[in-house]
C-alpha cells in the first residue's frame, strides 16, 4: 500500500491535528450515536441495549473477541440490517434513511468480496458506476492502495492482502467522513499491516472519521485514539483509549544477581504490603515505576544486588481479557 | 436507477456470463439443425414434416418449440446473476453505494432483462441462419420465409420467444432472491416449470391454462389450440407481477446478512 501516497483530495488541504482526538461526546453531531441498539435472532441476542457515541474525526478502536456482536453491529449501522430495539444515528442522519449519510460513508465489512472473475478495476468500476464517481477516482484509489499494477488481472488471481487493499480501495471511493472497516487487517502481512496502518492515520489528520472493527487489540492500541469494547452484544467500555490505558497495573519486574536472593526480596516486600511474586526466575512486584528506586534501597540494605529493574505494563489485551474475567468464568 | 442499470452491466460482460450467453445461442442453432435434420417427407411424430416447414410460418414453429428450453437457459442466467450477489457477498458493497434497495434491484433487473432480451434476439439470429443454411438441403422451401407473411412471422415470434423469455428470467431471479443459491433456484424452477408441471398437466390436462410455464410457452407459440394467446398473455403477465412484487418486498425488508 502506497500510504505516502495522500488521497488527492486530502493532499490539496494541509494536515490539521487530529481533528477528534480531543473531541468528547457532547460537541458536534457525532459520527456514529447508537442509543439502546438490540439484535434479536430468534432466542439469541446478537447486540443488547448498545449505546454509543463516535465522535468526529477520531480513530475508533471497535474491539471484541469473535462473536462479541461487533459486525452485527456494523450491519445495523449501514443499514443492512434493522435494529430489533433501540436506533442509531450516522453523521447525523438515522439509520432509517440510509440515503441521507451512506454516500459519505466508505465500507469494508466483513471481509472484501468481490466478482473473482473480474479485474480489480471492473469490479472499482461496478461500484464507481453505481455511487455515481468517475472512472478517474477508482484510478486514484488503485494508486492510494498501491494496486495500480494489477489493477487489470482478475480478483481470482489476488492474494487475500490484495483483496484486501482493494476493499479498502473500494471504501474509499466515495471520499468519504466516515471510514468502517471491519477486521481490516486480516490477510495483510507485517509490511501491509504498517502501510495501512500509515493510511488511515493519514485520512484521521485530514478529518475522516475511522471506525475499525477487529479481534487484534494490539493493532487498535496503535492507532485508535477511541475505543469501544464489546463482549457478548454488550458494551464494555467506551471512550478515549487514554482513559483505558491509564488504568492499566504497571509492574516491576527485578532481576537479581544470585536468583536464590528473590525469595527473601519477595518475602521483604509482601512484608511490607506488596504483591511480589518470583516467575521464571523474575521478581514481579505490582507497583508504579516510581517504586523502583525505593525497592532497589530496600534491596541494598537486605544485602541484595539487583542487576536489572524493568517495568512491564498490561497491554490493552490485558485490559480487556481483566474487564471480561467476570463474564468470561 | 440508471446507475445501477450501468453499474450491473461492467458484471454482465464478464466471461462467464458471456460463456453463458453463448452457450444459450449455441443451443439455440443445435435445436434448429436437429428439427430440420429430423423432418421427414410425411406427417412425422413429434417433429416435423418438410410441408409444414416449407410454410411461411416454418421458422417460427422450429424456434416456438425451441423457447422452452431457451426459457430454461434464461432461467438459469437470471438467477446466477441475482444469487451471485449473494455467494460472492458482494450485496453488501452494493447497498452501500446503492441503499435505496427497490431502485438497486429495478435498474439490476432491467440490466439483466435487457441483456438478455439481447441474448435471446441473438439465439433466434443464429437460429434462422441455421434453418436458412440447412433447410435446403432437406428439401425444406425457404422462400416462403421471405414473403411478407414469412417475415411478419418471424418478427412475431422473435418477439414473442422475447417476452417468453424474459417471464422465465424474472421466476428465476426471483427465485434466486427468495433462496440466495443459484444452484437452488435453477433445480427449483426447472423441477416445477419442466418436470411438474408436466405431471400435473398428464393427470388434469384442463389444468395447463393456468400453470406458468405452460403459459409462457404458450406466449412462445403466439397462443395453441387449447390456449389463446391473450388468455396466456394475462395469466403470464400476473405471474410475472406477483413474482416481482413478492421480489421487491422480500429484497426491501429483508436483513442482509451475507
Amino acid at each position: 500500500m502506497t500510504a505516502t501516497l495522500l488521497p488527492p483530495e486530502l493532499a490539496e488541504t494541509e494536515a490539521s491535528p487530529r481533528a477528534g482526538a480531543d473531541a468528547l461526546p457532547g460537541g458536534p453531531t457525532p459520527a456514529i450515536r447508537t442509543s439502546g441498539l438490540t439484535k434479536r435472532y430468534g432466542g439469541l441476542t446478537a447486540v443488547s441495549g448498545l449505546s454509543i457515541e463516535i465522535p468526529r474525526g477520531v480513530v475508533a478502536g471497535f474491539v471484541g473477541p469473535n462473536g462479541s456482536g461487533k459486525t452485527t453491529t456494523i450491519r445495523m449501522i449501514l443499514s443492512m440490517i434493522r435494529p430489533t430495539e433501540g436506533s442509531a444515528e450516522v453523521l447525523g442522519v438515522d439509520t432509517r434513511h440510509p440515503i441521507g449519510y451512506l454516500p459519505r460513508v466508505g465500507a469494508l465489512i466483513e471481509g472484501p468480496a468481490f466478482y473473482p472473475t473480474l479485474s480489480g478495476r471492473r469490479n472499482l468500476r461496478v461500484l464507481s458506476s453505481l455511487g455515481g464517481y468517475s472512472p478517474v477516482r477508482v484510478e486514484e484509489v488503485l494508486e492510494i492502495v498501491g494496486l495500480a499494477d494489477r489493477a487489470g488481472d482478475h480478483v481470482a488471481s489476488y492474494s487475500m492482502g490484495m483483496k484486501q487493499r482493494l476493499g479498502i480501495a473500494a471504501a474509499l471511493l466515495p471520499k468519504p467522513e466516515l471510514l468502517v472497516l471491519d477486521e481490516p487487517a486480516n490477510g495483510l502481512d507485517p509490511a501491509g499491516i504498517l502501510e495501512m496502518r500509515r493510511l488511515i492515520l493519514e485520512l484521521s489528520r485530514h478529518g475522516v472519521t475511522v471506525f475499525i472493527s477487529s479481534h487484534l487489540l494490539a493493532e487498535v492500541e496503535q492507532i485508535a485514539d477511541w475505543i469501544v469494547m464489546l463482549n457478548k452484544g454488550r458494551l464494555l467500555f467506551q471512550g478515549p483509549i487514554d482513559a483505558v490505558l491509564s488504568q492499566r497495573e504497571t509492574q516491576l519486574v527485578v532481576a537479581a544477581e544470585d536468583p536464590a536472593d528473590l525469595g527473601r526480596l519477595a518475602a521483604l516486600l509482601r512484608s511490607a504490603g506488596h504483591s511480589a511474586h518470583v516467575i521464571d526466575g523474575r521478581l514481579h512486584v505490582d507497583a508504579e515505576a516510581s517504586f523502583a528506586a525505593e525497592l532497589n534501597r530496600s534491596a541494598m540494605s537486605a544485602g541484595i544486588t539487583l542487576v536489572e529493574i524493568g517495568t512491564n505494563r498490561a497491554t490493552l489485551e490485558d485490559t480487556f481479557l481483566a474487564m471480561t474475567a467476570g463474564e468470561t468464568r | 436507477m440508471i446507475r445501477a442499470f450501468r453499474s450491473e452491466w461492467h458484471k454482465l460482460i464478464r466471461r462467464s456470463m458471456l460463456l453463458s450467453a453463448v452457450l444459450g445461442v449455441g443451443v439455440s442453432g443445435l435445436a434448429t439443425f436437429l428439427a430440420l435434420s429430423r423432418a421427414k417427407s410425411g406427417v412425422s411424430e413429434g417433429g416435423f414434416s418438410i410441408a409444414t416447414l416449407s410454410l411461411s410460418d416454418g421458422w417460427s414453429q422450429i424456434m416456438s418449440r425451441a423457447s422452452d428450453l431457451m426459457g430454461v437457459v434464461v432461467l438459469g442466467i437470471a438467477a446466477v446473476a441475482v444469487a451471485s450477489e449473494y455467494t460472492n457477498g458482494t450485496l453488501r458493497n452494493l447497498l452501500v453505494r446503492e441503499p435505496r434497495r427497490v431502485r438497486l434491484l429495478a435498474g439490476k433487473s432491467l440490466s439483466v432483462l435487457s441483456f438478455l432480451a439481447l441474448l435471446v434476439v441473438a439465439a433466434c439470429a443464429v437460429s434462422l441462419v441455421t434453418a436458412l443454411v440447412v433447410a435446403p438441403g432437406k428439401g425444406v422451401d425457404t422462400s416462403t420465409w421471405g414473403t411478407s407473411a414469412g417475415v411478419h412471422s418471424i418478427v412475431v415470434t422473435v418477439v414473442d420467444v422475447v417476452v417468453s423469455a424474459l417471464a422465465y428470467a424474472v421466476v428465476g431471479g426471483m427465485l434466486a432472491l427468495v433462496l440466495r443459491s443459484a444452484a437452488g433456484a435453477i433445480t427449483v424452477g426447472f423441477a416445477w416449470l419442466v418436470i411438474v408441471e408436466a405431471l400435473i398437466v398428464a393427470g388434469w390436462s384442463q389444468t395447463a391454462q393456468w400453470l406458468p410455464g405452460r403459459l409462457f410457452n404458450t406466449i412462445a407459440s403466439n397462443g395453441s389450440n387449447t390456449i389463446a394467446y391473450g388468455h396466456a398473455a394475462v395469466f403470464a403477465a400476473v405471474y410475472v407481477a406477483v413474482a416481482a412484487i413478492a421480489g421487491a418486498v422480500l429484497f426491501r425488508t429483508r436483513d442482509v446478512t451475507v
